[in-house]
Order: structure tokens, then C-alpha cells, then sequence
């Protein structure tokens, strides 16, 4: 019975551990929280209808996890500036997340986003989970989806700054 | 697929380093482990157990989720007003939008400010192939209008993109595109109350507001059977021409452009405005400071001098973090997060931007590049905002001695400009 949760943890543990990490921004809460969906996973696999992808279920669990923590979770005052002490701000956010400035600062935008813009553009972009999927993962509509990505993507395209040359909307 | 998509993939199985994996698999099995173990009889009678407390927890559930559900009913007036109800309704626009792309017919519709409406432009088409294109291009300014494809959607998703414009004299301008591959469609919403993400979008029809600002005066000038419209129209003009003739610091500043301001510590912040509708002379502004935490902010607009203060301020880190969190989940949110702010923050004056007539501007080297900035006194020592015509807060200097104290010499925040 390990060797299925052995294999379980070694395929999907990266993927599982990159998403609540993405969500929480500390590394030492993404691997309480990863150790915690994979004991949930193990207790609940029965429950597994397969009506949609491991992968995806497994995704549910790691966000309803995440979900649980952030609500209970204790307010950290990091503002106003009186408040913090100049040491521990920087290092309360993960920013080593890769040695790519590119990338480090596309995790720092989503980061900073509202949480339904950094969910589904999570899901979408970074798990590149189905409209479908993340619909179901959501719990909200295809449409909805679709129509959240859209927003999150151009604010982020905003925010990045990012040059869009005019012409590929037509393409 | 665009860059930005390939960047964000490289998110999707971080490195976290073999100790760290191994640590939480250890823990994980180890927590399983110990919960498999069984002590004697226990697994079976609380089997048992659960089994004989089935039933009765199973209709406990069902007369517990029948209150609810009626408690819900007569709360909404029917379910009415619920916030499932208003997605769901999101939902069908997106639906019925759909379908009005299959049509050949494109509308952009004016709301005026006392609810009744006109047509601009009718018939612009359906868009199929280059020159049509070209045409619509015209007609709406330019192609930075449109959006850009998500080119791995295209195939299979319908796409389609609002603009809500908000034109100076309280009318609303509000369209629909809705574009598949090689089709660009126009279609008139029904969207009477933008939202606030829909504000957000409209950041990107800058260019088209200031072509369809003039379609709108057109428009109001062509018809000269509606005397109130048109003596709207007069007074609009000449309060364009008031606007063009008086100098307005805060527009010329560009006050409340959305910003973002980098710093190596934990001086980086940013912020994106939002106007209500309710509350004339309040603005929210929001954003991160340091990366680290959300903060939101009341600005309060002193039009007759000049003045933008920052009144109120809380961060999303707080006791009342889920409340915020529904807050930004509503339709039209600044309003009410402005209410939530005005109510449960602590106040405080801070000068945001102040025009004087007798300040000038002044040079600052930032990033090895020379510019001519406005500086203003915020009211608290040592820190002065610097803000460049036209786009907004370009710098933040910290020269309090806090800053100095924890930092050793005074600190630049710089604005985020590629």
C-alpha cells in the first residue's frame, strides 16, 4: 500500500508543493501544506470516482488545504512601516523562486494579484489545467473561467509591462 | 503561445531541493503510518459506531440544510439578490454574447447619464477579413483597442472582451468584442453598471475613449431635435474648452495613474486607483507593499486646492482579512471597500500630491536617467512624492529617520517603467 503512496508523492509532490507555494509565497507553509494534501489524498483515495483527472482531484485537495490555512492563519502585520522590522520583511516573501529574473518577477506579479486573479491564472497558466478542470476545481462556470483568465492575464500583461504587438490579436 | 504564457509554465514544478522533498515524504508517511497502526477493537467498533449514527446524522444533515435553504429564501426575497444569482447571470451574458456573435450587426451604444440611449455606430459588420479589419480598425482608433488572442484558446473558445468607457460628463459608452480567429465581432451589451474588473479593462480603450469621446460629441451635434441633448452637448463642449484652457495639476500629473515602485527593500510598492460611485471626492487605491503584504488606501480629493491626501489605510493582512476578501469578490467593490475603510480604519492625513504654484520642478537622476519631476511635501519629514507630467508618481524619496535608521541612508523608490 506505501509503494502506491510512494508513487503517488514522487509524480505529482513538485507539482502539488510549486502550486500552494505560489499560493502561500513561504516555502516552509508549502511543505507543511504539501505533506498535508498528500496524508489527506492517501485517507481519501477511495473517494476518487475518476470522473476527472488524478492530477486535477489531487490539485482540489492541495487548494482546499491551502484554503483552510489562509483562513486561519494569523494576521502578520507587515504595514504600516513602523510595524516591521526592515530584516524580516524581505525574507517573509520567497523570491528565490527560480534563477530566471524573468520568471521570479512573473511569480512576484501573480503574487501581488487579488485571489481569484491568482487562482485561475495558477490553475490555467501555471498547472495549465483545462477551462473545464479549473471550472471544476473552482466551482465556478466554464464562462466564468474563461472570462476571469481573460481579466487576470491582461492585468498581468499590465502589470508586466509587457509589450503586445497589436497585430497578434488577429492572428 | 506568447512569452508570458512559456514564463509562467516554468512556475508549474518549482525546485525545492531533494532534502526538502524527502523531509515532507517522511512526514507525510510517517503520519500515515502511525494512524494505520491499529489499536485493538478500536478500527472495528468505531466502525460500528459511524455505521449506527448513519441514519440519524443523515436526516440531522437534512433538516440542518432544509433551515438553511429556507432561512436563505426569505432572507434574498426569493434568492434574488444572491451573489450565486449575480455569477449566474454573469454567466448568461457571457452565453447570450455568444450568440449576438453570430449575428451581423455590431453596435456601440451610448448610455446617457438620465438612462436613455442611442446607437453611434450601427452596422460596422462582421469582421472577416483583412480590410474589413482595416475598417474597424479606423473606426475605433487603432488595433491597441482590441485584445490580444490567446492563440491556444482561439480554436476552441469563443473569445470575448468588454470595454466600459467612461466618458467626463457621466455618460457611459459600453461595447462588446467578441473575436474568434480571423473575426472580430461588435455587439452592444447590456451591461448596465460596469464592474470593477470591467474598469480595469477599460485601461486599455485610452486611446479609444479620446476617438469615441469625439464619435459621442458627433453624435450629440447631428441631433437637433432633442433640445435637452443638445444643451448637454453645448455644456459639454464648453467644458471641454474650460478643460483645455485651465490648468489642472492633478490631471497634468497624471495623480492617479496606477503605479509601481521598485526598491530593494522593503520600500517597493504599488497601486492601482479605482474610482466609486458613490463617494465623489473619495479614491481607492490598492496594491502590495513590499511584495509582502496588500494594502488599501482612501485618497480624498481637495479639488479646490489642489490637493490629494491619503486619509485612510489598511492592509489585507489583518484580522478582517476574509471580510476584505468578499469585499473584492463583489461587483462594483471600491465603493464598498471604500465604505469598509472609511469605517474601521484608523485616520491619518498624508499628503499624496499638493500643487503650489510657487514649487517648480526639479531634476532627479533615476536609474542613470535624468527627469524633470514635480516634487511634493507629503507632511511627514524627509519623505517627498515625485510625480512626472503625465504619468503619475515617478518616485518616492525616504529620507525620514526611520528609513535612515533601519536603512543607514535615505532610500529612492523608482517608478516601474518597461
Amino acid at each position: 500500500m506505501m509503494e502506491e503512496f510512494d508513487e503517488l508523492y514522487f509524480k505529482y509532490s513538485d507539482r502539488v508543493y510549486s502550486y500552494i507555494f505560489l499560493m502561500v509565497g513561504k516555502k516552509e507553509t508549502a511543505e507543511d501544506l504539501t505533506q498535508e494534501t498528500f496524508v489527506k489524498m492517501f485517507r481519501k483515495r477511495n473517494q476518487f470516482d475518476g470522473d476527472s483527472k488524478f492530477s486535477t482531484w489531487l490539485i482540489s485537495i492541495a487548494r482546499n488545504t491551502t484554503i483552510d490555512y489562509l483562513r486561519k492563519q494569523r494576521p502578520v502585520y507587515l504595514w504600516p512601516f513602523e510595524k516591521f522590522s526592515v530584516l524580516s520583511a524581505p525574507e517573509s516573501v520567497e523570491l528565490k523562486v527560480t534563477t530566471d529574473e524573468t520568471v521570479k518577477d512573473v511569480y512576484k506579479q501573480i503574487a501581488a494579484m487579488k485571489r481569484t486573479y491568482k487562482e485561475v491564472l495558477i490553475l490555467r497558466k501555471v498547472q495549465e489545467l483545462s477551462v473545464k478542470e479549473t471550472a471544476e476545481i473552482l466551482g465556478w462556470s466554464e464562462g466564468k473561467v474563461k472570462m476571469v483568465t481573460r481579466r487576470a492575464m491582461e492585468k498581468l500583461r499590465l502589470q508586466m509591462k509587457e509589450e503586445v504587438e497589436p497585430n497578434e490579436s488577429f492572428r | 503561445m506568447n512569452r508570458l504564457d512559456e514564463q509562467m509554465k516554468e512556475l508549474r514544478e518549482l525546485q525545492r531541493g531533494e532534502e526538502a522533498r524527502m523531509r515532507t515524504y517522511h512526514r507525510a508517511k510517517g503520519e500515515l503510518y502511525e494512524k494505520r497502526i491499529p489499536v485493538a477493537g478500536q478500527g472495528r467498533s468505531t466502525g460500528l459506531f459511524w455505521k449506527k449514527m448513519l441514519i440519524p446524522l443523515a436526516v440531522l444533515s437534512a433538516v440542518f440544510i432544509g433551515f438553511l435553504i429556507t432561512y436563505q429564501w426569505f432572507q434574498d426575497g426569493g434568492f434574488g439578490l444572491t451573489p450565486a444569482e449575480d455569477e449566474e447571470n454573469q454567466e448568461e451574458q457571457m452565453e447570450s454574447f455568444t450568440i449576438d456573435g453570430e449575428i451581423d450587426s455590431a453596435n456601440i451604444t451610448l448610455l446617457s447619464g438620465d438612462g436613455t440611449d442611442r446607437s453611434l455606430l450601427n452596422q460596422v459588420g462582421t469582421v472577416t477579413d483583412a480590410a474589413q479589419l482595416e475598417r474597424l480598425r479606423e473606426i475605433l482608433n487603432g488595433p491597441s483597442t482590441i485584445v490580444p488572442l490567446e492563440e491556444e484558446e482561439t480554436s476552441e473558445v469563443f473569445e470575448t472582451y468588454e470595454v466600459i468607457l467612461d466618458l467626463n460628463n457621466g455618460d457611459t459608452i459600453e461595447m462588446e468584442f467578441s473575436i474568434t480567429p480571423l473575426k472580430v465581432y461588435v455587439s452592444l451589451t447590456d451591461v448596465t453598471e460596469p464592474t470593477s474588473e470591467q474598469q480595469e479593462i477599460y485601461e486599455y480603450g485610452q486611446d479609444l475613449a479620446v476617438h469615441l469621446k469625439t464619435i459621442h460629441h458627433e453624435a450629440l451635434q447631428e441631433d437637433e431635435e432633442d433640445d435637452h441633448v443638445a444643451q448637454e452637448e453645448d455644456n459639454d463642449n464648453n467644458s471641454d474648452q474650460e478643460t483645455e484652457e485651465t490648468f489642472v495639476p492633478v490631471e497634468k500629473y497624471a495623480v492617479f495613474a496606477d503605479y509601481e515602485l521598485e526598491h530593494i527593500g522593503p520600500l517597493a510598492e504599488s497601486a492601482t486607483f479605482l474610482f466609486g460611485e458613490t463617494y465623489e471626492n473619495y479614491v481607492l487605491g490598492y496594491g502590495h507593499q513590499a511584495h509582502a503584504v496588500m494594502k488599501f488606501e482612501v485618497y480624498e480629493v481637495d479639488e479646490e486646492n489642489d490637493r490629494v491626501s491619503i486619509i485612510r489605510r489598511i492592509n489585507e493582512d489583518s484580522s478582517d482579512y476574509d471580510h476584505i476578501q468578499d469585499i473584492m469578490s463583489r461587483e462594483n467593490w471600491a465603493d464598498d471597500m471604500i465604505s469598509f475603510i472609511l469605517e474601521t480604519g484608523e485616520p491619518l492625513e498624508e499628503t499624496f500630491f499638493v500643487y503650489d504654484a510657487s514649487v517648480t520642478e526639479t531634476i532627479i537622476t533615476m536609474n542613470d536617467q535624468t527627469y524633470a519631476v514635480y516634487p511634493v511635501e507629503t507632511g511627514v519629514e524627509g519623505k517627498i512624492n515625485y510625480f512626472k507630467a503625465g504619468e503619475g508618481l515617478w518616485m518616492k524619496l525616504h529620507a525620514d529617520q526611520m528609513t535612515i535608521d533601519f536603512l543607514e541612508e535615505p532610500q529612492q523608490a523608482t517608478r516601474i517603467t518597461e
